[in-house]
């Protein structure tokens, strides 16, 4: 089972789980049993909704850029951060728009340029903090 | 004016006068005994010392006359030659602040930084630094070179030169800068010996000086957040960019500024170079990008 699917059924599960306690709620009858099942409905509740903010981000990424400007290498490339131009960015095939990234002086960050596919170096520096990349506004995908 | 709400927020205003004042009377009452202090300057280029001679409020004669008692100093002291590697070895069988400037050379033992002659032999900068560095009661490495490597180890790094931060294995107190501000030297020490050693962050850099990055006080901030931005120097917006590297460097120099405080690198139009930070100054290039 891969990610998405884990995160698939985990929304399924707390559906049901929402069901069953919403159908109980409605017909237990001691006021302190409501308040409790009240308590474990809003729980559920709050953690489909992260779930599904979750979901939905992925999806975003993976999805919605299908249809877009589609970059190659030396149209990227015209897209450096120099003379105040566009600082595009390539990582993991999408293409991601860094102009006014505070780290990204100039177009550089750390003697990096912008206009570049620069995927390896992502990884080797903040591999273990994808959610950098969740923020970031995507302007298109990189053609192979 | 007197806040009715919160107790804090006048007293704020006045904490720092407090410790300041409080820090100056225990040296007038001698409260500490001054303690020695040996400033090696290594592999370098003597900018902290010149940078230090700077210094304003307190000056560098207060600093030598009431703060320390400072024994070795090569651009400072009267002695020369072997009398003055002997006061280097005498301050070593004391309690004595180490300050080093300039990344420690280890290549052929040290063999490109030689900085004295005694009996006949060559004592290196890596040597010096390894006798005092294991003795000393605290050890600062001043400026980026002995704080991070700096233009020192910059690439190809020919003299395989190293901070003194990696060189030592002890705790060793950041002060970085390209050059550091004679304020983040004195205020450093003014903290050891009136308080004892000031609270450092993960770098171990004393967060009263290193906390906030450029950009979070720089006054062009607001063009920033505007999108305004400078397309050449000696514009008056935002020079981000142009490659600034204030978002990217903690120093407090758009409160503290140079030179009695007149001017700053982007007070005057240079965008940040990102002097005082890890990875200066190959990491951050290019300086200017236009
Ligand atoms: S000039 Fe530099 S430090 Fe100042 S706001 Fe612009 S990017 Fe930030």
């Amino acid at each position: 089972m891969n990610h998405n699917e884990y995160i698939k059924l985990k929304i399924y599960e707390s559906t049901e789980t929402i069901n069953y306690l919403q159908k109980i709620d409605n017909f237990v009858l001691c006021i302190y049993e409501k308040f409790y099942y009240y308590e474990l409905l809003t729980y559920e509740t709050n953690k489909l909704r992260q779930l599904m903010k979750y979901a939905n981000n992925m999806n975003s990424q993976q999805d919605n850029f299908k249809n877009q400007k589609e970059f190659t290498i030396e149209e990227l490339s015209q897209y450096d951060g120099s003379n105040a131009k566009p600082a595009y960015v390539a990582v993991n095939g999408i293409v991601y728009d860094l102009s006014i990234e505070a780290t990204w002086g100039g177009g550089t960050h750390f003697g990096l340029y912008a206009g570049k596919d620069l995927t390896n170096q992502f990884m080797s520096c903040h591999g273990n903090k994808q959610e950098i990349l969740r923020n970031l506004p995507k302007v298109g995908i990189l053609r192979k | 004016m007197f806040h009715t709400k919160c107790p804090i927020v006048d007293s704020k205003r006045t904490i720092p006068r407090k410790i300041v004042d409080l820090a100056i009377e225990y040296i007038n009452q001698n409260k500490m005994k001054k303690m020695n202090l040996i400033w090696i300057e290594a592999c370098g280029c003597a900018g902290n010392i010149i940078s230090l001679l700077n210094g304003e409020d307190p000056d560098v004669i207060y600093f030598l006359n009431k703060m320390v008692n400072m024994t070795y100093n090569n651009s400072l002291m009267a002695q020369e030659g072997e009398k003055a590697f002997e006061k280097f070895l005498e301050t070593l069988d004391t309690e004595f602040i180490l300050v080093v400037e300039g990344a420690v050379s280890t290549k052929d033992n040290g063999l490109y930084n030689v900085i004295a002659r005694y009996k006949g032999r060559l004592i290196t900068g890596m040597k010096a630094v390894d006798m005092a560095g294991k003795k000393a009661n605290y050890v600062l490495a001043v400026g980026s070179c002995a704080s991070y490597g700096g233009p020192s180890a910059a690439r190809p790094n020919p003299s395989l030169s190293k901070s003194v931060y990696d060189f030592l294995d002890r705790e060793v107190i950041r002060v970085p800068g390209c050059p550091s501000h004679p304020q983040w030297i004195i205020g450093t020490i003014a903290h050891i010996i009136s308080f004892g050693k000031p609270t450092l962050d993960q770098e171990n850099r004393p967060i009263l000086f290193y906390g906030i990055t450029i950009h979070d006080r720089c006054p062009r901030r607001s063009y920033f957040d505007k999108e305004i931005f400078a397309t050449k120097l000696g514009e008056k917006e935002c020079m981000f960019k142009l490659g600034c590297r204030g978002p990217v460097t903690k120093t407090e120099c758009p409160i503290r500024r140079w030179n009695d405080s007149i001017n700053w690198p982007i007070g005057d139009n240079t965008p940040c170079i990102g002097c005082a930070r890890n990875g200066f100054p190959d990491a951050m290039e290019p300086f200017i990008r236009y």
